[in-house]
């Protein structure tokens, strides 16, 4: 029976196989399977590994890639679940404390660290406050403390000195700057001090009802962590913390970027599909004799089925793999440009993943290219005597059911992407709707014009108009090409100068906080002083949200966490009198600055967390005092930016006579970081805060992103060449065989070639401008709407899409066509009858 | 009363086609009968309908009323696939244009109804049937790489290697000059006469029409012995 099989059906696909791949349609079919298999397995493999990079690098934020946290001794059995699943661990201990050094007392931040701290990420130290930082790979050693550089000033202390912590005397050894799991809050939190865990004990500092924080860190593998997860149960009120909650300025930038690659991805699917669609209707096209001559000799329809389902497979699975491999490579090469990305280096790639995108190709295969190929089952036997008889053509409506099935199969439907794959559907739909019919009222239009125009441009009009049903496809295919390109190629440029922007190269490395108003003047002379920009101050008021339009508030009324802990928290308050050159107005009116009624100014994000409008009244307690007001305005902001931003600000005159203090933010390059020791000196009371490794960081994934989509982009390039190229052939023989008649009845090959190149024009022409105005609306919406970034929409885009058009169509168009005319014309009169 | 045991027994056949002046008839009321070994020639000005007939005659297309039997079979009954089992059963073709498929050897060309019967020595037959039309050393070569009567002597090797009992030949030298036109319908009476097949020849060339047993004329779709 096997036997019976595979020589029946399989050995003779095989021989079609070998055969076919001389076939120019077959190769069309092939190469869009490669670059879609390709696309999908760099794009997933390269995001999947960069996720978990970040996760790690988030982890790096943790110290570890999952921490428990208790606010008493954690039990035993915490670790020993972690050990029996070979997982590493260490812990650590977080507490309050005040440190002195003589007479002077700081509160500071205590951790007591276990070697093997920490499990990811660096410790970075330096040998003097602002000094050249170095990686440590140690901990403390007993008896010495680490310490951040601006507690040096608050105590009047230099490296070297003795402080006392409890009941215990330490030596300063070096200068902490960063710690991986300093938290994200880097403004509210005291002087850091670290000390090896084996010296608490003697610090007498933890006694009952002491509050400590005990932190169990955990790392290992992947999958051993997720079990750990999944099996540790918890104590009342201890908690875990997971790399889920990254910095929010590395994870703005790295979704933006999977979006686009994911977006990039599909969109390189979609015009893979649409070529092998092309590609396979061609081939189908070009095997009705194949097939009536099978059948003459004897071959039922389900044979005929099988046979081409088996080649087609038989491509499919090679030419996947091609692209697995391919894809796998690309992958690999855009990985080592990543070289210094995160410390421990991308974690390897998921073999998973290519044959995930081989799945895909196959999923493609069947649901673009089977259609044609069914239907050959139908092509009447009649084909061997009468070689109009053809097959019935497919019912469109049918065709686009299930192409559409199909792009819903492959579309991501990954956690976070589904509204946006649904909108990429439904966008998909529009534009191949509104391609269909701009193309086919403009080819009916263009059709009236061709007498107006000279004997070229007639034929080459006419032409179009002829084959309308078949010119229209060729222009949705060819306008779908050119658009998925010119949005992606935008969008593109838009992304990557959103982040440019975004974090420009003077964007600022350090923050000065608990400026008290006293000093801000002083500051701007030292400023002055040291030939430095002078910053701008903005004031900083602490207040606590106690009510909502007059209704109290407690962190309860909110099931959101965030929510929770914006409630029983205090904010930041600012005043202003205009509004940032940096932040957005996105709903309501900024302030008359001499109106007197109350009126806030609210991040537009936490406005939805808190589930506040324009028009709601806040009360905040500041200091004792209650402060009213409506929300006037709703602004949006943008926290990776590196700017000053508060969640919330007022008009001055409300906020003016409560107790401030200021904040500011400026750049300083390296060679003026001898500046801050100085500042520090002057300013005792001011807090530094360096944030220019963290910066450094982000631009380094902005860098490494950018490389990646630039990659990317060249796939999708590829696949909308590969759409041109199969909307050529699909036209390719009878352009060939007419140009032959027009040789024949005494047409130079020039002219020949102009009369051809005349109905690429056209084609092209009207392909690009429809594609180019779709474009532009279509690209604002991804911009704004999903991407979430600046766009400018231009005309150009329009302009670019025509001359895009007519330059692609025609190239693509006389490169497929050209070799063709050199043939005799007898040749090809007589191959054709 | 026709027996039906013939090699092709045709009853009250008539074809029409649907045209938008109404309904074109093409062929009339057909009847006639083969016998097994017999060659008949169907012949017939351009248009008469000669072509149409040889379709019905396969299988390859139906009629619109009356009835085909092949070997005692009737194609009028039979399905789509059916009648393709009938052709790779009974019978053999021999075309004007050759229908070689142009991706396969001469062998494999030559091969492929067998392979269609899952035959596990088509290559060997193949070989044997191309031997026997003089094209032994030309088995790997592709049809683009044959003259025309060499693509013809191998569209003549096909049809006889699955050994059918009935080959239809539509205008089979038609294409060919006078003298290579000349060879190949002696090889194609030849190998007529060695397997006993029947032989149903659709042509203008009266010089090859009398060399069958029997010459059926058609005239606007109706049949005419002569």
């Amino acid at each position: 029976m096997v036997n019976r099989i595979l020589r029946l059906f399989v050995l003779p696909s095989l021989r079609a196989f070998r055969r076919d791949l001389a076939d120019r349609h077959f190769i069309v079919i092939g190469a869009a399977i490669i670059v879609a298999v390709a696309s999908v397995t760099a794009v997933d493999m390269f995001t999947d590994r960069v996720r978990n990079a970040l996760e790690r690098q988030s982890g790096a934020l943790l110290a570890a890639d999952f921490v428990v946290i208790a606010n008493s001794d954690l039990p035993r059995r915490y670790a020993k679940l972690a050990q029996s699943l070979a997982l590493q661990t260490t812990s650590t201990l977080s507490m309050r404390s005040v440190v002195t050094h003589g007479e002077t007392l700081q509160l500071t931040e205590l951790k007591a660290v276990a070697p093997g701290y920490p499990l990811r990420g660096e410790i970075l130290l330096a040998n003097e406050p602002f000094g050249q930082a170095f990686r440590s790979s140690a901990i403390p050693d007993p008896g010495t403390v680490w310490v951040e550089g601006r507690l040096l000033p608050l105590i009047g202390a230099t490296l070297g000195d003795q402080i006392r912590i409890g009941r215990a005397a330490f030596k300063i050894a070096k200068i902490l700057i960063l710690e991986p799991d300093r938290g994200g809050d880097l403004f509210n939190i005291a002087p850091r001090v670290m000390l090896n865990q084996s010296d608490i004990e003697q610090t007498e500092l933890i006694a009952p009802g002491s509050r400590v924080r005990h932190s169990l860190l955990v790392a290992g593998e992947q999958l051993s962590v997720e079990q750990f997860k999944a099996q540790i149960t918890l104590r009342v009120g201890d908690r875990i913390l997971s790399p889920a909650n990254a910095r929010p300025e590395i994870r703005t930038a790295m979704r933006r970027a999977e979006h686009y690659l994911g977006l990039a991805a599909f969109t390189t699917i979609i015009l893979a599909g649409v070529a092998i669609a092309l590609g396979a209707t061609s081939f189908a096209a070009h095997h009705q004799d194949t097939v009536a001559l099978l059948r003459t000799l004897g071959a039922t329809r389900r044979y005929v089925l099988a046979y081409f389902f088996i080649e087609i497979l038989i491509l499919g699975i090679v030419t996947a793999t091609l692209g697995a491999c391919l894809g796998t490579g690309c992958q690999e090469l855009i990985a080592r440009t990543m070289t210094g990305w995160t410390q421990a280096g991308l974690p390897p790639p998921e073999a998973s993943t290519a044959v995930r995108a081989a799945l895909m190709a196959v999923i493609a295969l069947t649901g673009f290219a089977l259609p044609p190929l069914m239907n050959l089952r139908n092509v009447p036997p009649l084909r061997v005597l009468r070689s109009d008889a053809n097959a019935r053509p497919l019912n469109k409506a049918t065709l686009a059911i299930y192409a559409l099935t199909t792009s819903a199969f492959l579309a991501p439907w990954r956690e976070g992407d589904v509204q946006i794959t649904l909108w990429s559907l439904i966008g998909l739909v529009t534009c191949v709707a509104a391609l269909v019919l701009a193309g086919y009222v403009t080819i009916r239009v263009v059709g009236r014009m061709r007498h107006r125009s000279n004997v070229l441009w007639r034929f080459g009009i006419a032409n179009v108009a002829r084959r309308a049903s078949l010119t229209t496809v060729q222009i949705t295919a060819f306008g779908l090409g050119l658009m998925a390109l010119l949005v992606l190629g935008i969008i593109r440029t838009d992304l990557l100068e959103s982040w440019i922007t975004s974090l420009p190269e003077d964007a600022p490395n350090q923050f000065l906080i608990n400026i008290q108003p006293r000093d801000v003047a002083k500051l701007t002379t030292f400023f002055e002083r040291h030939q430095l920009d002078t910053p701008a101050f903005y004031p900083m008021i602490r207040g606590r949200l106690i009510a909502i339009n007059d209704e109290p508030i407690t962190p309860e009324d909110y099931l959101d966490p965030r929510a929770r802990r914006l409630a029983a928290r205090e904010f930041n308050l600012s005043w202003a009198d205009r509004p940032k050159s940096y932040n957005k107005i996105v709903a309501g009116k900024w302030w008359d600055p001499t109106a007197v009624r109350g009126e806030f100014s609210v991040e537009a994000d936490i406005a939805e967390t808190l589930k506040l409008s324009l028009g709601d009244t806040l009360t905040y307690r500041v200091a004792e005092r209650d402060v009213s007001g409506v929300i006037s305005n709703l602004r949006s902001v943008q926290w990776d930016s590196m700017q000053v931003n508060f969640f919330v600000e007022a008009p001055k005159n409300q906020l003016a006579d409560l107790p401030a203090t200021f904040i500011t933010s400026f750049r300083l390059d390296s060679e003026h970081y001898p500046v801050m020791r100085d500042l520090v000196r002057e300013f005792p009371s001011v807090t530094v805060i360096d944030v220019a490794a963290l910066i450094n960081h982000i631009r380094v994934i902005m860098d490494r992103s950018a490389v990646t989509i630039e990659f990317v982009f060249i796939f999708t390039l590829l696949a909308g060449i590969l759409v041109l190229i199969a909307a050529v052939q699909a036209t390719q023989d009878e352009r060939i065989f007419e140009s032959a008649l027009l040789k024949t009845f005494g047409a130079s090959r020039r002219l020949t070639v102009r009369i051809i190149s005349a109905e690429f024009l056209t084609i092209g022409f009207i392909a690009g401008t429809i594609a180019g105005c779709i474009a532009l609306g279509a690209g604002w919406l991804i911009a704004t709407q999903v991407l979430e970034i600046d766009y400018t929409p231009t005309l150009w885009t329009i302009v670019i899409g025509s001359v895009a058009g007519v330059i692609g169509v025609s190239v693509v168009g006389l490169i497929a066509v050209f070799s063709a005319l050199g043939r005799p014309s007898a040749v090809v009169l007589r191959y054709r009858n | 009363m026709l027996t039906r045991d013939a090699a092709i027994v045709v009853e009250n056949i008539s074809k029409f086609y649907s045209t938008p002046d109404g309904p074109l008839k093409v062929l009339d009321d057909i009847n006639f009968r083969a016998e097994q070994s017999e060659s008949i020639a169907i012949v017939g000005v351009s248009g008469s309908g000669k072509s149409t007939l040889l379709a019905l005659l396969a299988g390859l297309d139906l009629a619109t009323s009356g009835t085909i039997h092949i070997h005692g079979e009737d194609l009028s009954d039979a399905d789509e696939d059916e009648r393709a089992r009938l052709r790779n059963r009974y019978i053999g073709f021999v075309f004007q244009q050759f229908h070689l498929l142009p991706n396969l050897t001469a062998l494999e060309n030559v091969a492929l109804p067998l392979e269609l019967r899952a035959d596990v020595d088509a290559d060997r037959h193949a070989l044997a049937a191309l031997s026997q039309v003089g094209l032994a050393s030309r088995v790997q070569h592709f049809p683009r790489q044959l003259s025309g009567g060499e693509q013809q002597r191998v569209a003549i090797a096909r049809a006889y290697c699955s050994r059918p009992q009935i080959l239809f030949a539509d205008e089979p030298t038609g294409n060919l000059d006078a003298k290579t036109a000349l060879r190949i319908a002696d090889l194609l009476f030849e190998l007529n006469d060695e397997y006993s097949t029947t032989l149903v020849l659709v042509t203008h060339d009266t010089g090859l029409a009398s060399r069958c047993d029997r010459r059926l004329r058609i005239e606007n779709g109706r049949l005419h012995g002569e």
